[in-house]
């Protein structure tokens, strides 16, 4: 087990370098670079070759590309990811400050997901191919097909500016300091609603048919037949033997969902001015601010690699037969 | 190649619903440029709200709000509400002492000295005084190597000299006697006791934690103070009590960052902001809805920003150097199409190099008339012939070692992908040129890449904009022959009639001979057309309807004195804040 364990993360070290390696020479590659962006930045009429050949110094661009980024392996590794092409700003303070909109986000549609999709899934697993699950298949796969971004310029435009049902912009009001303990809270559920929403209903369609798609297999097995055959009801035959069965694959499902919900942040905290990594990411991009760039894909790297190891093995724990080879 | 005949043909197909919908007349709109939005305010202050809170919209967040460091407009707009200058740009873009701060200014006869003073017993926000060594120190700053401030720097070009000669009076020397000295002292000014800390660790003002934590939570001298800035959500500045100058008129200035513009709108609609910048598109269709109606106005104004198209002249094609070529293309461009359709008839024709609002502008330079036939024969003269066979025009151009290739007039037209109206405008164009025989491709390019292209001049022509500073000096950057490397003459024009009116015109002294030179100098330039001038931008804006005391100067109704800060609500019409 140690020696699986040691050897799966050599390689996950060896893939997040590579990925580093293939990240900086993209984002080095893209046209423009930071010197040319802070030159240009009050229009066209402060450009001149004196100013962007001393910005090229400060940002120290005029290094050779294998030297600027052997600089910056040496200094991650020390945990220093430097200081934002763009305010100075140390990038680990960005993006420390930035996470937990995130997470609350990634956090509060999973919660939400699974309370859906559970009833939902137990429910057609029942009656599998009763009125129910047709009904339930639909709907879900038809909200499972509608893009996320679709869903959410519907939602902003219908819901939060012609109803006014929510607050579809930021993460709170603007009177938000001077409100009461509910008025608070009542603030922060009219500005989450929606995002999370957004966030969620893929997730609900995905998680709904696992766990129903699960439970009918495990219906078929023998200990399910004993359950019933010692007179146990149906729902105590349900949930207690046949669901808990399914809810170890389904951890695993949610764990490789969450990087996958963190890829989506990007378009949706855009759209919904949501303060989180997503919003940083896509500002760095369009600023040519390396650190920043470098800083968030390591961070999401790291996640999916986790992620994708903690799945392999729960799996293996799951089930003995999978060996550490 | 197939991508851009598909983006054409989109184009083209937005342009005909353009055409569609071109049934706008602002004149005739009547929640456009009401005599509320303008309302000066009463002699009274019982009658002008005073603790209302303001909403205002950022296109992106600020890198920084040290003003020495600072150069995009959004920057600008939160800084000039934290930090008074002593030198200031008036409504109509006129050089002007800040009331609050400066009290005088005089040059010596040699115009190559010149005295500021500053009002006694001016106060940072943080207590301690502000004198001219705080002055002194800016200027340090902003010539300093290490200090990437390239507003700043650019701005005070020509100043060689400055030192505080008694805590009330800064004394500038200059390099020449020039008559646009005086602008070259209008800079930002830094508190000293709070950036000398630190400066040994950090020279580049910019990099240490002290320093980012100042340039984040700056101590300023203006009208308001930081209170809150929430990374990528607002920033929010408080009135400050003590402040020497008028008082300011809201309780609170909440600044929210939202980067699209469709966003900002619906935020407007939701009265989550109370002014922003509207585009052509928005303030002709999108704002008809009665939830615009009900929560706000529109404002349009002359702007002084220019619209053109560049043609690179290096000698890096064989089209855009011969000037007859430039005219064609002038005179094969549909403008009233574009203006009605591209524009929806918000903006007017450009006249040239200086726009209305400044007293360098020509209004009586003739026009390239719209004529394909014109265009044609002077094609036809600069020796690009139609090919009877395919329709396109083609001449025998002499390569450097004297072997004649025979060369198509096909071209490719770059502008900016995030703009609204360039895609259009570039789609008209090329049908246009089609007409006339001429191949034009069309390269959508992301803002920054297109500067990138200009800047190292990797282009053949570009839609290109710029907003003309106040002083028509500026000009000798954008085409002098010597700017051509250094400067912004990034179409390598050289004209000796040029240079020699750029020449004049920087050393005269008397205001009228001045303008006799630049009108010249822009009627030359306007006839030599290195750049295709097309339309002046103007200034088109959302306010809520309580907001009154708005000017728009050519810079828009902010960013210059008094600006945001002349803007009030009348009592009882607050609408947040406490009551």
């Amino acid at each position: 087990m140690v020696r699986y364990v040691a050897k799966r993360l050599l390689l996950a070290g060896v893939t997040l370098v590579g990925i580093t390696i293939v990240t900086f020479a993209v984002t080095r590659l893209a046209p423009g670079d930071p010197a040319l962006e802070a030159v240009s930045r009050g229009g066209a009429s402060t450009m001149s070759a004196e100013a962007y050949a001393r910005l090229r110094t400060y940002y120290d661009l005029d290094q050779p590309l294998s030297r600027q980024y052997a600089a910056w392996l040496g200094r991650v590794v020390r945990l220093d990811f430097g200081r934002s092409f763009h305010d100075g700003r140390r990038v680990t303070d960005k993006v420390g400050e930035r996470l937990p909109a995130t997470l609350c986000l990634a956090g509060g549609a999973v919660v939400l997901s699974l309370a859906f999709a559970i009833p939902i899934g137990l429910a057609s697993a029942r009656r599998a191919g009763g009125v129910f699950d047709t009904v339930a298949g639909g709907v879900l796969a038809a909200l499972h097909s509608v893009p996320r971004y679709v869903m959410a310029m519907l939602l902003i435009v219908v819901v939060g500016v012609h109803l006014d049902w929510f607050s579809p912009y930021g993460l709170r009001s603007d009177s938000f300091e001077d409100m009461s303990y509910p008025g608070k809270a009542a603030d922060l559920v009219r500005h989450f609603a929606l995002i999370v929403f957004c966030f969620a209903y893929p997730l609900i369609a995905y998680q709904a048919r696992f766990i129903r798609g699960n439970l009918l297999e495990v219906l078929g097995q023998d200990y399910i037949r004993t359950a019933r055959a010692k007179g146990l009801s149906e729902r105590a035959v349900l949930h207690r033997h046949a669901f808990r069965n399914t809810l170890l694959p389904l951890i695993t499902v949610v764990g490789l969902l969450v990087p996958s919900a963190l890829g989506g942040s990007v378009i949706l905290e855009t759209m919904f001015q949501w303060p989180g990594i997503g919003q940083l990411l896509f500002q760095a991009m369009t600023q040519r601010d390396y650190p920043v760039v470098m800083a968030l894909t390591v961070v999401a790297a790291v996640v999916v690699l986790l992620c994708t190891l903690l799945a392999d093995l729960t799996y293996a724990l799951a089930d003995p037969r999978v060996r550490y080879a | 190649m197939t991508t851009w005949t598909a983006y054409g043909w989109i184009v083209t197909c937005a342009t005909a619903a353009g055409v569609w919908a071109a049934d706008y007349d602002p004149t005739r709109d009547p929640l456009v440029n009401p005599a509320s939005l303008f309302e000066s305010p009463p002699a009274s202050a019982d009658r002008i709200a005073d603790e209302d809170w303001i909403i205002r919209h950022l296109r992106a967040e600020p890198a920084s709000l040290n003003p020495i460091l600072t150069s995009s407009g959004h920057e600008l707009t939160v800084q000039e509400l934290l930090f008074d200058e002593p030198v200031v740009l008036g409504p109509e873009f006129e050089w002007m002492l800040n009331p609050a701060m400066a009290e005088g200014y005089s040059e010596a006869d040699d115009h190559l000295t010149a005295e500021l003073r500053l009002k006694a017993g001016l106060r940072w926000q943080d207590g301690v005084p502000l004198t001219a060594e705080d002055v002194v120190f800016a200027w340090q700053m902003i010539r300093s190597e290490h200090v990437p401030a390239v507003r700043a720097r650019a701005a005070t070009e020509g100043v060689v000299d400055c030192r505080a000669v008694n805590p009330v009076t800064v004394r500038f020397r200059f390099r020449e006697a020039l008559p646009t000295n005086r602008w070259r002292i209008k800079f930002p000014i830094l508190p000293r006791h709070v950036y000398e800390r630190g400066l040994s660790e950090d020279p580049t003002l910019s990099r240490s934690d002290t320093h980012v934590e100042a340039n984040r939570h700056p101590v300023g001298n203006g009208p308001y103070r930081l209170v809150d800035w929430a990374a990528g959500d607002r920033i929010v500045l408080e009135r400050w009590a003590d402040y020497a100058g008028p008082r300011p008129r809201f309780a609170r200035v909440i600044f929210r960052i939202v980067p699209d513009g469709n966003t900002a709108l619906l935020m407007f609609k939701r009265a989550e902001l109370d002014e922003m910048m509207l585009t052509p598109q928005q303030f002709a269709r999108d704002t008809r809805d009665d939830r615009f109606a009900r929560v706000g106005v529109k404002g349009r104004a002359d702007q002084a920003t220019v619209y053109c198209i560049a043609w690179n002249m290096d000698g890096t094609n064989p089209f855009f150097g011969d000037v007859r070529v430039r005219q064609g293309m002038s005179h094969a461009l549909n403008m009233p199409l574009i203006l009605n359709t591209v524009y929806d008839g918000l903006f007017s024709r450009s006249r040239g190099l200086f726009p209305p609002s400044s007293w360098a502008f020509n209004g009586d330079i003739p026009l390239f008339d719209y004529d394909p036939t014109k265009a044609a024969a002077l094609l036809d003269a600069a020796g690009w012939q139609v090919d009877s066979e395919d329709g396109w025009r083609y001449r025998n151009v002499v390569g450097p070692d004297g072997t004649q290739t025979r060369v198509k007039f096909a071209f490719t037209l770059g502008f900016a992908q995030e703009s609204k109206t360039s895609p259009q405008l570039a789609a008209v164009f090329q049908q246009d040129l089609r007409r006339v025989g001429v191949d034009m491709k069309l390269q959508a390019l992301e803002y920054l890449t297109l500067r990138g292209r200009v800047f190292t001049h990797e282009f053949q022509a570009v839609i290109w904009a710029w907003t003309a500073e106040p002083e028509p000096d500026d000009a000798w950057n954008l085409l002098h022959s010597a700017a051509r490397s250094g400067g912004r003459n990034f179409v390598g024009y050289a004209n000796p009639d040029v240079d020699a009116l750029l020449e004049q015109g920087r050393r005269s002294f008397d205001p009228e001979v001045r303008r006799g030179i630049y009108r010249a100098l822009a009627a030359k330039v306007y006839e030599d057309a290195p750049y295709t001038f097309l339309i002046n931008a103007p200034s088109l804006w959302a306010f809520h309807k309580r907001i009154r005391g708005v000017h728009f100067s050519p810079m828009g109704p902010a960013g210059f004195y008094p600006g945001a800060r002349a803007w009030w609500v009348p009592a009882g019409e607050e609408l947040r804040g406490t009551r």
